[in-house]
């Protein structure tokens, strides 16, 4: 076990929702260097194993399905992908090349913006819920007539402020990654 | 129909308010030519190897088949495409086997790939009559 401890490692790591396509990299390129990707144990921890430098692609899907779903995981894996592990949403596979092209695990423009898409409806849903307890809370509060009433107006002026904010810029930098997908050739 | 078990519904379908709303069954031919019409070719390549019952990889190994191997759907986009007719009720689940789902297209589901066959067709027999040579 010693000896196991050795080569294992856990790298924390966050990544923003449209930087999918660097963590695919990011996870290719520690392949390359011998670290090989276990799992995920919790939420932004990598678990790591050494092993002989392999060219391989990790490719991550986003489809919110239940860690029990086997038919999910079957598809890829008759396809010769292997199911790593989970986290939110993001489904993480890996395949050695064969060849010099990297295997994908889209085939169509359309499929690959449809996962944008979802990622999209997800995060949008989510805004909302956030959006409507808000108000829901912030509304108690004015009905209310107490002292505080003023510190609380501060408050969430500034919490619909902060959520209006990152909820542009969040969904800005999505759409941004879906022209962009729209405009490449294939 | 197969009753669905309540871990299997993904929160997509639960808030997949077109289908609920537009009920897609009851559309009539120029909706349906409006929604689905033209398919990717992924989609229509799925849609008829659903003629039969086929889980996710033999759909893959029958379109790798019948296009000479020209044509290789990727495990992401066929999943996609799946889980999304099968949300909209073109295709239904038969039976599930080693863990893999089995698929056959629905009624509606029928339709539609006539009605895509037929504007294939059209653009084929144009392009033989007015294309070229």
């Amino acid at each position: 076990m010693v000896e196991d401890n050795r080569e294992i490692k856990i790298v924390k790591k966050t990544f923003w929702l449209w930087q999918d396509e660097l963590e695919e990299t990011w996870l290719s390129d520690m392949a390359s260097t011998g670290w090989h990707l276990v799992n995920i144990p919790k939420v932004s921890h990598y678990r790591f194993r050494k092993g002989s430098t392999k060219k391989v692609r990790y490719c991550l899907d986003y489809q919110n399905v239940s860690k029990e779903d086997e038919n999910y995981k079957n598809i890829f894996k008759d396809a010769g992908w292997e199911h790593l592990d989970s986290m939110g949403g993001w489904q993480y596979f890996r395949k050695e090349y064969y060849g010099d092209e990297g295997p994908e695990i889209f085939s169509d423009k359309n499929s690959k913006l449809q996962k944008y898409y979802r990622i999209l409806t997800f995060f949008g849903l989510l805004m909302l819920a956030l959006g409507v307890g808000l108000s829901v809370f912030s509304l108690i509060f004015i009905s209310s007539n107490t002292d505080i009433l003023s510190f609380f107006r501060g408050f969430f002026i500034g919490a619909y402020s902060m959520l209006v904010l990152s909820f542009t810029f969040i969904i800005g930098k999505i759409i941004a990654r879906i022209r962009k997908i729209k405009k490449e050739t294939g | 129909m197969n009753d669905i078990p309540f871990n299997d519904i993904l929160p997509c379908d639960i808030f997949m308010i077109d289908v609920i709303f537009f009920r897609r069954n009851q559309m009539d031919d120029k909706k349906l030519h409006k929604t689905y019409l033209p398919m990717t070719e992924a989609t229509y390549y799925i849609l008829l190897s659903l003629v039969e019952t086929r889980h996710g990889y033999s759909i893959m190994q029958h379109v790798e088949k019948i296009t000479g191997g020209r044509l290789k759907i990727a495990p992401g986009t066929l999943y996609g495409v799946l889980s999304k007719m099968d949300a909209e009720k073109v295709i239904v689940m038969t039976n599930e086997e080693r863990k893999r789902k089995y698929y056959i297209l629905s009624e509606l589901g029928k339709k539609l790939l006539k009605m895509e066959i037929h504007r294939i067709e059209e653009l084929y027999n144009n392009g033989k009559e007015y294309g070229g040579e």
